[in-house]
């Protein structure tokens, strides 16, 4: 992916704001001045933020005037940003994904599998085309069971006996993976079981009901 | 080209249009609250047209 594209789609997981300098006597300066930056010219910096208004990472000069500098630096600060502020209660992983003669293949997922360890499997969508209406929906939906039933306390007491993973299907090789497993659209939460060949749905599972579930399947 | 001019260009082609962006850092937290979305602030400069 070009990265111009790269950065196209981290800012669908972000607030973006273009904030104008206003002058020496502004706000803006004394603002960068007292979050990393040196200089009281207006060059072009940037700022990972987080809601209440505290700087989680200020991206290093330079690395904003460039495509590929910056769509780096904003790749990796926003994946730690979603690890410290998670949106769940429920702390997923993400599995490993390689290419394995040419499909995609997690070995983490397959080892979990093997070691007859229960996986609780959450495919969310983080970001859309502006232009598709049907991924924007997915996108709403996906926030929408993060702020539901994932954001249930008790819920992820009960998951701490499981393997927990997450996969976004806005990535391609993950959209893949993950059609390999029946999931065609986000949000899904499935539950793949030992010995069971098909997992349990619990997809359309609300509210805390969704710890009643995993605790019905939890292993002994 | 002024320099100050080339940066904002720059920066402008690398964070592509701002439709839809925020105008204020103020305005990006609110929407942040509702969201649950981090805020990208960009400070620039850009010469009145």
């Amino acid at each position: 992916m070009r990265p111009h594209e790269k950065v196209r789609k981290l800012l669908s997981r972000v607030e973006a704001v273009e904030w104008l300098y206003d002058g020496l006597g502004g706000k803006i300066i004394p603002w960068t001045l007292e979050n990393g930056g040196h200089s009281t010219d207006p060059s072009v910096q940037a700022f990972l933020v987080a809601r209440d208004g505290t700087v989680f990472s200020r991206c290093p000069n330079g690395r904003a005037h460039n495509a590929s500098g910056f769509s780096s630096w904003l790749h990796e600060e926003l994946a730690r940003f979603e690890k410290t502020y998670p949106r769940t209660a429920f702390r997923f992983e993400a599995p490993d994904m390689d290419l394995i003669d040419g499909r995609p293949a997690s070995e983490s997922f397959m080892a979990a599998r093997q070691e007859k360890k229960p996986i609780l499997l959450y495919a969310c969508r983080d970001s859309a085309d502006p232009k598709d209406r049907k991924a924007l929906k997915e996108v709403k939906a996906s926030r929408k069971l993060e702020k539901g039933a994932l954001s249930s306390k008790k819920a992820a007491e009960v998951a701490k006996g499981y393997v927990l993973f997450q996969i976004d299907l806005a990535d391609e090789r993950q959209a893949k993976w993950a059609r390999t497993k029946g999931i065609e659209k986000a949000p899904a939460l499935l539950l793949f079981l030992p010995g069971e060949a098909e997992p349990v749905d619990l997809s359309k599972v609300k509210g805390a009901s969704l710890a009643y579930h995993l605790k019905k399947h939890a292993p002994e | 080209m002024r320099p100050l001019a080339a940066i904002a260009l720059l920066a402008g082609a690398v964070l592509a249009a701002p439709e839809g962006w925020h105008r204020t850092k103020k305005d990006g937290e609110m929407a942040a609250l509702r969201s649950g979305k981090p805020v990208l602030v960009v400070t620039i400069w850009k010469e009145k047209a």
